[in-house]
């Protein structure tokens, strides 16, 4: 069978609920979705287990309160401290309040968690965690070693088996499926099977994003190369917007030059952070915490010091995380991935030598804007007067890094990213089950009703082949699109390279346009793979570019050298972009938890 | 009738492992005894003296139904290993039967040469 | 510097295709997935799997030089001039370095790898179920299995009954449970090895030991499952 008929014809599954996305987020909801008896379809272009949950390091945040005292409401202090009260005060509420039930959740369920002395789930200080509202220093981190992520992430794909998820692994989402002539009514998902590049129709009653991050936008990162945004380009082309897309974290700790990650865990059990002199300057930043500031301050200090001259290194392009004077066994026993990691890429032995690190680009805090039942959300009038009126895209749902709830505003706290995916995740299936129990009806649309004849002839392109001369390949676009980014989005920015940013973007969206495959196999064809995912990295590019030109202040991760200052006048708001016209529009930050008085925005200090 | 998908591994191997130490403890003994024999080549003569203490007549007939432990356990899962799957059980079962018939001979062997 | 990786397309007979790199192209510390992307960007016919590229979602493993390893915590000045690249053995293979790992995974969902607590504890989410640090490190060495097959791959007890024999994975995966003092169906995933084509198949030659990327130890871990079920 030729490639081009192969493409035109296609497989239809029906389900309940079609989760996009095999990570933490997508298993938790699976799970919880599958026990209420659900038909359900889990779709990963990877086994579910290499998923990028499984790199996740330090551990998952709760207010358990079993290494000293502790309460959800401090947890939901530093939060919205971290977030440079960028974050929803309600959406971080309900995070922290349900924090301890999931983590002790994860636990019945096999997460083997470290222990203390009296059994209870080991807890470690992260940075930006503290006790009785910023006073003093909290150990909050649930950790299984240094292997939290993976450890979550294995149990949940075991009670997945043992529930019975039905799991489409290795096939790529191409493209959400719509209703013809409604608004925006969403009703499953267009996928491809990436062995045989199949097509087939999923029909869902609810589709659930759970698609991840996109660091790979970012040359210098701490992701995997499977995290290219493919959920945020799919809800970009479904007419979604993006929110809060100017917001980056560069983790402060990546192996220098590389970008593989150096937990966060290092500086919580004692690590220290040395310039070129010997210098342990966290303290002129951060003078009360020290090395436990929040991420963004960190990666600040970090490239200021190597930004001075202060830098280690033949090229002075990097600082020194120093764990040598930690006792071997807190090394041994709570840090052995991290030892691994320096010694297989460094070669490097943390117990003897201090680990050369810089910032890398490691999380996403905006995404798909969602309520707190992960509903996907957007404004009823774009463009209108009244931005605060928010109406839900029927059929539609979005969790983990890939969503917007916001919980972590302008900059995630350590140790929040875990709990987020599980939190959501289950509140998104709890959501999902009460929506199938109210409406549990079938779906009404079909072929002919559909978007499908549109989303085949997009596909098209990719079963035309490329002129052999040609230079463009999808490999020197994706270079370029990471270049770009880091050279004018990077830790700091300003109006100039920003806006140079945006227009090799729309540069190299026009030569996106012209690219065509080399490769025509029909058998896990990576150029197609790649290609199809460099789309969504040049859509989350150009979001995070217009976002990040147009906010002319400084806010958490996103820091102008034009704009210094954080300004609440007129910045204390979400940024919406919408991709078909290039247009931004914002919308009201939520100061008012539910439980608990609102935190009026302050001075950041750490 | 063996059947490869009733066959057990813990009983076995634990056999295995009493057989295999009964016989390296008796097969030295074995030696030092044929050894002290006085000269003599027949089968006929070596069997009858295995017999002359009654004791190592017992030992000898408990050593020999070891040996066939020890042959079932080793040689079903060489077996197992090698045989391609749709002839295991034949496999199998002409083994246990060719076990059986050495036996069987043996003994008729035994009874021939001493028919009291 | 030669590069030599055994190709296969269904459509076409397996070959074995010899890459010549430019020393000068490496750095210093470049990891073997590096290499291969690289030759990917002017073959993009190279079929092979990645995803974290550090060493812990377990996607790459493949045969290297005649050893089992991950490409992307491999040092590629540590393989010599001439680096041989096979897909994983003991696997069908799909295309070039991509094995179908389905068996794999179909032993290891049948071992049960899922915590049975006790149901009346496990359904109170206002506690944790209690373990002593001591019970806790039992749990080190099993897991941390990142399931990439290179264990399993390198086992010749897998390679002869690959349908039968759960391999070293699985089987360190019961050990992991089994261990595992929340767990209470240790009888149970033990009587579950008792037959003559499960546990016993192992011989101890070791292999899955000296293959496994996380230095991990399945033959120990399998010599420990033997000895608890024999003294059942």
């Amino acid at each position: 069978m030729s490639a081009l008929s192969q493409a035109l014809t296609y497989q239809t599954f029906h389900f309940d609920v079609v989760i996009i996305g095999a990570g933490g987020a997508g298993l938790r909801a699976a799970l919880a979705l599958r026990q209420q008896g659900h038909k359900v379809a889990v779709v990963s272009k990877v086994f579910p287990t290499r998923s990028h949950t499984v790199s996740a390091q330090g551990g998952i945040n709760a207010a358990l309160g079993n290494a000293g005292d502790d309460q959800w409401q401090w947890h939901l202090y530093d939060t919205i401290k971290g977030s440079d009260y960028l974050g929803d005060q309600d959406a971080i509420e309900v995070m922290c309040q349900d924090a301890p039930k999931i983590v002790r959740e994860l636990e019945h369920m096999g997460v083997p968690f470290s222990r203390q002395e009296d059994g209870k789930i080991y807890q470690r200080a992260f940075g930006g965690q503290s006790q009785h509202y910023g006073k003093s220093q909290a150990k909050r981190t649930c950790a299984a070693a240094d292997r939290t992520g993976h450890a979550i992430l294995h149990a949940l794909y075991q009670q997945n088996l043992h529930a019975g998820t039905e799991i489409f692994s290795e096939y790529f989402a191409l493209d959400l499926l719509r209703q013809n002539g409604s608004d925006l009514l969403i009703c499953g998902v267009l996928v491809q099977n990436l062995q045989t590049s199949e097509l087939s129709v999923l029909w869902a009653k609810h589709t659930l994003l759970a698609t991840g991050g996109a660091g790979q936008i970012f040359r210098t990162n701490s992701n995997a190369s499977i995290n290219t945004g493919d959920g945020l380009g799919m809800a970009q082309r479904a007419g979604i917007p993006l929110q809060d897309m100017e917001f980056w974290q560069f983790h402060p700790t990546g192996v220098a030059g590389k970008g593989m990650l150096i937990s966060e865990a290092t500086r919580g059990e004692g690590g220290i952070l040395r310039n070129a002199n010997g210098e342990a300057f966290m303290g002129r930043y951060a003078p009360k915490v020290k090395e436990l500031a929040s991420r963004d301050v960190v990666t600040r200090a970090i490239a200021l010091e190597v930004e001075q001259g202060r830098g280690c290194g033949p090229a002075q392009d990097h600082v020194l995380l120093d764990l040598t004077h930690l006792p071997h066994d807190v090394i041994e026993n709570r840090l052995p991935g991290i030892r691994e990691i320096s010694r297989t890429f460094l070669g490097i032995d943390p117990l003897e030598a201090p680990i050369p690190i810089f910032p890398t680009c490691h999380y996403m805090m905006g995404g798909i804007p969602t309520n707190l039942e992960g509903q996907v959300i957007l404004p009823k009038q774009p463009m209108g007067a009244n931005h605060s009126e928010q109406i839900a895209v029927p059929g539609l749902f979005a969790i983990g890094e890939c969503a917007c709830v916001s919980v972590h505003g302008a900059n995630r706290l350590g140790g929040n990213s875990l709990l987020d995916i599980v939190v959501f995740g289950r509140r998104a299936a709890n959501a999902i089950h009460q929506a199938l129990l109210m409406a549990p009806h079938e779906l009404a649309v079909t072929e002919d009703t559909s978007n499908i004849s549109a989303l085949l002839q997009r596909y098209q392109r990719w079963l035309e082949p490329a002129n052999p001369e040609t230079e463009l390949t999808v490999f020197s676009l994706k270079t370029e699109l990471q270049k770009i980014m880091e050279r004018h989005c990077g830790v700091f920015r300003d109006q100039a390279h920003m806006q140079q940013a945006v227009n090799q973007l729309e540069h190299l969206e026009h030569q996106f346009a012209a690219l065509r495959l080399h490769d025509q196999s029909a058998l896990f064809n990576f150029e197609r793979s790649s290609a199809l995912e460099l789309e969504n990295l040049l859509a989350v590019a150009k979001a995070t570019a217009y976002s990040a030109l147009a906010r002319q202040e400084s806010r958490g991760a996103h820091s102008r050298v034009d704009f210094s200052e954080r300004d609440d006048q007129n910045w204390l708001k979400h940024t919406l972009f919408y991709a078909e016209k290039a247009q931004l529009t914002y919308k009201p930050v939520n100061l008012t938890p539910k439980h608990h008085a609102p935190f009026v925005p302050e001075k950041r200090v750490y | 009738m063996i059947h490869w998908q009733n066959l057990r591994g813990a009983a076995a191997h634990r056999w295995q492992r009493y057989s295999a130490l009964y016989l390296a403890v008796y097969t030295p003994l074995l030696a030092i005894y044929v050894a002290q024999l006085p000269e003599q080549n027949s089968l006929q003569n070596l069997i009858g003296n295995l017999f002359h203490y009654c004791i190592f007549g017992y030992l000898s007939v408990i050593a020999y139904a070891f040996l066939l432990v020890h042959l079932w356990v080793g040689g079903r899962d060489i077996l197992i290993d090698y045989l391609p799957r749709p002839h295991l059980n034949l496999g199998l079962n002409l083994y246990l039967l060719s076990l059986f018939a050495i036996s069987l001979n043996l003994g008729w062997l035994i009874i021939d040469l001493y028919p009291y | 510097m030669q590069v030599l990786i055994d190709r296969y397309h269904p459509d076409t007979s397996p070959y074995t295709q010899c890459y010549d790199v430019d020393e000068s192209m490496l750095s210093e510390g470049m990891m073997l997935l590096q290499l291969l992307q690289h030759l990917r960007e002017q073959d993009p016919s190279l079929g092979f799997r990645s995803s974290c590229q550090e060493g812990v979602c377990g996607s790459d493993g493949m045969n290297i030089n005649g050893k089992n390893g991950l490409s992307c915590i491999t040092l590629v000045r540590d393989l010599g001039q001439r680096i041989h690249l096979r897909p994983l053995p003991g696997f069908a293979v799909i295309k070039d370095l991509i094995v179908d790992l389905g068996p794999f995974y179909q032993h290891y969902q049948a071992i049960k790898p899922r915590l049975a607590p006790e149901p009346s504890v496990a359904a109170d989410l206002g506690q944790e179920l209690l373990q002593t640090p001591e019970e806790r490190a039992k749990l080190d060495g099993s897991y941390e299995c990142i399931l990439c097959g290179c264990c399993s791959s390198s086992c010749p007890s897998f390679w002869w009954n690959p349908d039968l024999f759960p391999g070293p994975a699985a089987l360190l995966a019961v050990q992991r449970f089994v261990v595992d003092s929340r767990d209470i169906q240790r009888k149970e995933r033990l009587e579950a090895l008792n037959s003559a084509t499960s546990i016993f198949r192992c011989r101890h030659i070791q292999n899955c030991t000296a293959a496994c990327p996380k230095g991990l130890n399945p033959s120990r871990a399998i010599q420990a499952l033997k000895h608890e079920l024999l003294s059942q």
